[in-house]
């Protein structure tokens, strides 16, 4: 019988923490992407487009991320294309992240006064040099707390791709424990993995909101 | 005084209009010429900023006609409404600087962004002007760390860099404490003395009747009654405008 000790345990970790990193990653620049695009077709103002859009944001944000992945999983399969767990969950991640990334950005444009967008009206801008030169550099300092709010929340959540079979730290922890019986201690483990890794972020986050809350 | 300013700029006639039922400007006649420096006054909701703001197209308006130097504008073309703009600058009640700029870029934008200056052209005429309304040492500075005065000269100096042949200035002082307003009124009356064409919608009257070449009464949404400064402020015919005046010690 394979023994384990507490090294093995942390060393098979630290090995799955690169999937774990890795995906969060293709879901801040997939979702990321995605975001953007839907925000400036969104800001276009065609009452259409808005309308699909507020439906997508919807969908993602009124079920849970193990239905999404699931749907995601089988529902790739059903048009006979070979899914893989990786290819799954980061188009799952993208999409979710997508929608809470757009409504996130949406809501950081709107929130500047009205006074901003008439005064560089008048100062003859373009809708695009309006958006690039005011609003954005603003709007982005605004969303910067709940963007980084949410990438943390990204991160945490990965670890649901461990239910269609992606190896990352969650998984990892559930395979370890089989072996070892030791969940507690796994499981402790992989939540410190977890706190390491999400608590710098919100520190950041919240230096850089402290940062720019007076250029709002 | 009014041979100098002979050079029609800006004409709107019958200019009208409404929020849903609420008719706010009921058939606007006005010119302004060149060099001139004109005051509207009137009660809150009488159509003053309205009628700013429908010069500059932050407004559309139901009927009527604005011409610029003899030009109709078509203000539901965007290009001509951008053209126009770069012609007719306006300064808010709220200032409404960039935050996220400091002093010199937010004057530097226009010039940079829309008149195609290069970065060290903008940022000279940003100094320039800055100079100009006393903030050349607010340079780099955020608009966050200014009082409301200085916002405010800073916005004047914004609307000044696009080398504008009009100004709007709609109700400029009524955002800031009473000891700041003395500091932007004497920089607008510095405008009106170098020639500067200005509209002037203010509730400060002796400042009104001092720098101004003409003055209009709005109420209801109409120009109750325009004539000179001394005209308005030492002669006035109608009724409204004597109660208009009664509330003021001019």
């Amino acid at each position: 019988m394979t023994t384990f000790t507490d090294w093995d345990v942390i060393r098979n970790l630290i090995y799955s923490l690169p999937w774990t990193l890795g995906l969060s990653l293709i879901a801040f620049v997939g979702g990321g992407i995605l975001g953007a695009i839907l925000l400036l077709a969104r800001l276009s103002g065609n009452k259409y487009v808005v309308m699909l859009i507020k439906g997508y944001v919807q969908v993602f944000q009124g079920t849970p991320v193990l239905m999404q992945l699931f749907l995601v999983y089988f529902g790739i399969a059903l048009f006979g294309i070979q899914t893989s767990p990786l290819l799954a969950a980061t188009v799952c991640y993208s999409l979710y992240a997508s929608a809470f990334f757009t409504e996130i950005w949406h809501g950081s444009v709107k929130s500047i006064p009205r006074g901003q967008w008439e005064a560089s009206s008048s100062l003859a801008l373009t809708f695009f040099q309006q958006l690039r030169y005011i609003i954005f550099p603003v709007a982005i300092r605004i969303s910067l707390p709940p963007t980084i709010g949410f990438m943390v929340q990204i991160i945490k959540n990965t670890s649901l791709a461990s239910v269609i079979g992606f190896v990352e730290l969650t998984r990892t922890g559930q395979m370890i424990t089989n072996i070892t019986y030791e969940p507690f201690f796994v499981y402790g483990v992989v939540s410190l993995f977890y706190f390491s890794i999400c608590f710098p972020i919100s520190v950041v986050g919240k230096k850089l909101e402290n940062k720019y809350r007076f250029i709002q | 005084m009014q041979d100098q300013h002979s050079e029609k700029l800006v004409e709107i006639s019958n200019l009208k209009k409404s929020y849903g039922s609420l008719d706010v400007l009921k058939g606007i006649d006005l010119s302004i010429n060149k060099s001139e420096v004109i005051s509207i006054i009137g009660k809150s909701g009488s159509g003053k900023s309205t009628l700013l703001r429908c010069i500059n197209g932050l407004e559309e308006f139901q009927s009527g006609e604005i011409k610029i130097r003899g030009q109709a504008i078509d203000y539901g073309n965007l290009k001509e409404l951008r053209t126009l703009r770069q012609s007719v600058g306006m300064v808010f009640q709220s200032f409404n600087l960039f935050p996220a700029m400091s002093v010199g870029k937010n004057v530097a934008l226009g010039p940079k962004v829309v008149r195609g200056m290069s970065d060290k052209q903008s940022l000279e005429l940003a100094r320039h002007l800055l100079d100009q309304v006393d903030l050349a040492d607010k340079f780099d500075q955020f608009p966050f760390e200014l009082s409301g005065g200085q916002q405010q000269r800073v916005a004047i100096a914004r609307a000044l860099a696009m080398s504008p042949d009009v100004i709007l200035c709609d109700e400029i002082t009524s955002a800031l404490d009473p000891e700041l307003v003395g500091e932007v009124l004497q920089v607008v009356e510095k405008l009106a003395k170098d020639g500067v064409t200005l509209v002037i919608v203010t509730h400060e009257m002796s400042f009104a009747h001092k720098v101004s070449d003409r003055v209009a009464f709005m109420k209801d949404g109409y120009i109750h009654e325009i004539g000179t400064s001394a005209d308005i402020f030492e002669r006035p015919q109608s009724a409204e405008l004597k109660t208009f005046l009664s509330f003021f010690k001019v």
